[in-house]
């Protein structure tokens, strides 16, 4: 937000008029354009569901093997109270990690970016961090921190840090070198140049990396829970299939993508709103979008 | 690059791209369906001559161990060979899949628990147990021997650690319960299938749903003796820990293979009973990750009850399988009557 109003003289030209939330006929169009662009996407899913439904029904493919998606929703309605308390523990796991995963990607990539030495230093250990097989560390994570919240959150961040960090560091080392020089010769402090020039460019970088890792950041949460948690959607899956209730084990899946959906949007939707300039260039050069 | 893209979506080019995949999708089909009056692989080939043999999976319900040291055995003694079938035996990626696989006619057999066996069979799943490799329950709650705690009732105020199965639960609730308790009094943690670390690690008290002949070993081979209570002395039926499942095509259409199979596996039983080392060079042999020093004691304490109490290696009982779904719909495990006729059968055992 604050980036917002510390960088008018990045703004192009023709957006310099001041984005408002409340500007209603704007909106509306836009919303309705969205509405618009998400019906070929409905309309797949929509087909896509029918078509399932119709061929395991034709081809009396067993529930257990493949529920069609009205066994699916069936399971959901039925088991809707654990689904939920699962749903629950595994958005908290998945926030709290994603919230540590944020912060520690962002501190690393400042300091990537401030010294070549720091990123001597830093850097390999970031990219040997991903390496790391996720499944088989996941176990000893529970052994050294227990059976709690900590591990799933561990998990989460190892996965949710790096897309951040890699971005940021791109972001923060793409500023304009002219706008540095110039910065420097009108006496700017080392700090000044930082928040003034070198953050908001990073702001759209920074972004991608994490909507990236919120997609994600998902599957980490259940990677923990997987082996070992005594709630979570993760365990619920993990039950589930032991008791041969696929249907269940679908509905499950089926809750994650949504959470792993809503998660993408809440983030693209504060992207929107702290970098108006950006989009509504963006718009301007791309018809597509 | 906003022209190309429009390119692709235009709607004549998913029309295009439709037929195109239902043409390929139609080709491939068409020559299958003569391949059809083939018998399919794994199929017994009635009318051939015995000369090709039959293959056969088997997805085991872990990694190999003193568990199947009979089927190697009959593998490396030849004795599938012999009766013309060539067999297969494998972990699945996922061990928890084994009655899926066979379910679905990936495998013919799969080796999986008495309680599984009942579970899918009341979700409909098309498997039959056609014989019980370990004659009595294996699982049991291990402590370590320097807490002192010998019985279920001590557990009150303590960390369980168990794989987060709902059937585990069931049989600690009785244990409890049996010994003037309740399950309510025990804080169970689900700490995976990493049972011994958890245990060892003093991460918890008790780790439920150990093998007495597996991971009690282990954990006295790290350098900590424990105690085990096994469930059969604390109100839990007596039960059939390990049971070979059949898919119930393979049943029907290929029972003779099925004899063949049984037989060749029980006289690979009874030569591992005999000799126990030498079925561990060929599990070693075959596995060679295998922990020969804990097998070595798990083999000798196992080997027994491969036939404990029954007239011949694999035998089951009605009266067995019916005290279980009992005791499992008492439990709350099996929510629906199964009808016990329909899960095992003793029919292709070795006379």
């Amino acid at each position: 937000m604050k980036a917002r109003e510390t960088t008018p003289e990045m703004r192009p030209v023709d957006t310099a008029r001041p984005w408002t939330p409340g500007n209603s006929s704007v909106a509306s169009s836009v919303r309705g354009d969205h509405l618009a662009q998400w019906l070929p996407s409905a309309g797949l899913v929509v087909a896509a569901l029918a078509i399932w439904q119709v061929a395991a029904a034709a081809l009396q493919v067993p529930r257990w093997l493949l529920p069609s998606p009205t066994d699916i929703a069936e399971a959901m309605v039925t088991n809707r109270n654990p689904l939920l308390r699962h749903t629950w523990v595994t958005l908290e796991e998945v926030l709290v990690g994603f919230a540590l995963a944020f912060a520690v990607g962002v501190a690393l990539a400042i300091a990537i970016a401030y010294s070549r030495t720091l990123e001597r230093t830093i850097y390999p250990f970031v990219i040997a961090s991903q390496t790391v097989p996720v499944v088989a560390i996941a176990p000893i994570l529970l052994i050294w921190f227990g059976y709690g919240l900590l591990p799933k959150v561990i998990v989460v961040a190892l996965i949710c840090f790096f897309p951040i960090t890699v971005n940021m560091v791109d972001g923060l080392r793409s500023v304009d070198p002219e706008l540095v020089s110039l910065m420097r010769t009108m006496g700017a402090s080392r700090w000044q140049i930082f928040s003034k020039a070198q953050l908001p460019t990073s702001l759209p970088f920074l972004f991608s990396g994490t909507k990236v890792s919120i997609a994600v950041s998902v599957i980490g949460a259940v990677i923990g829970e997987w082996v070992g948690a005594s709630a979570g959607l993760g365990y619920y899956m993990v039950r589930s299939a032991s008791q041969f209730q696929t249907a269940a084990v679908f509905g499950a899946i089926v809750v994650l993508s949504a959470l792993g959906i809503a998660l993408f949007a809440l983030v693209a939707l504060l992207e929107r709103r702290a970098l108006p300039w950006y989009h509504q260039a963006r718009k301007g050069n791309d018809s597509e979008y | 690059m906003g022209a190309r893209t429009a390119h692709i979506l235009n709607p004549r080019w998913a029309v295009a791209a439709a037929i195109v995949a239902l043409a390929l999708v139609s080709c491939q089909a068409a020559p299958s369906a003569p391949e059809q009056a083939k018998p399919a692989a794994g199929s017994i080939p009635t009318a051939a001559p015995a000369a090709k043999p039959v293959s056969l999976s088997v997805a085991l319900d872990w990694y190999p161990n003193s568990d199947h040291a009979g089927l190697y055995v009959a593998q490396e003694n030849g004795y599938y060979r012999g009766e013309g079938l060539e067999v297969n035996l494998y972990v699945p990626s996922n061990p928890e899949d084994v009655l899926k696989l066979v379910g679905a006619g990936k495998d013919s057999f799969g080796i999986s628990y008495q309680s599984d066996v009942l579970l899918a069979a009341a979700e409909g799943i098309p498997i039959k147990s056609v014989a019980a490799l370990v004659q009595h329950p294996l699982n049991s709650v291990m402590t370590l021997k320097a807490s002192g705690i010998t019985r279920p009732r001590q557990l009150e105020g303590k960390k369980v650690g168990y794989p987060g199965i709902p059937g585990h639960e069931a049989l600690l609730s009785t244990m409890m319960k049996k010994d003037g308790s309740s399950i309510d009094r025990v804080a169970l943690v689900n700490v995976g299938f990493d049972l011994v670390p958890a245990l060892i690690g003093k991460k918890v008290d008790a780790a439920l749903g150990a093998y007495w002949t597996h991971e009690a070993i282990l954990a006295e081979q790290e350098g900590y003796p424990v105690d085990v209570m096994r469930v059969e002395q604390w109100g839990v039926p007596d039960f059939y820990e390990l049971v070979l499942v059949a898919n119930n095509n393979v049943i029907r259409d290929q029972p003779d293979a099925v004899r063949r199979f049984l037989r060749a596996t029980a006289k690979g039983f009874a030569d591992a009973q005999k000799d126990p080392s030498r079925a561990l060079d060929i599990l070693v042999k075959a596995n060679p990750e295998t922990n020969r020093q804990m097998e070595e004691k798990g083999i000798r304490l196992l080997m027994p009850l491969w036939t404990d109490g029954v007239p011949s290696f694999g035998w089951q009982t009605r009266e067995r399988w019916q005290a279980y779904a009992e005791w499992m719909k008492e439990q709350k495990l099996l929510t629906t009557d199964v009808n016990v006729d329909s899960v095992f059968t003793t029919e292709f055992l070795p006379k």
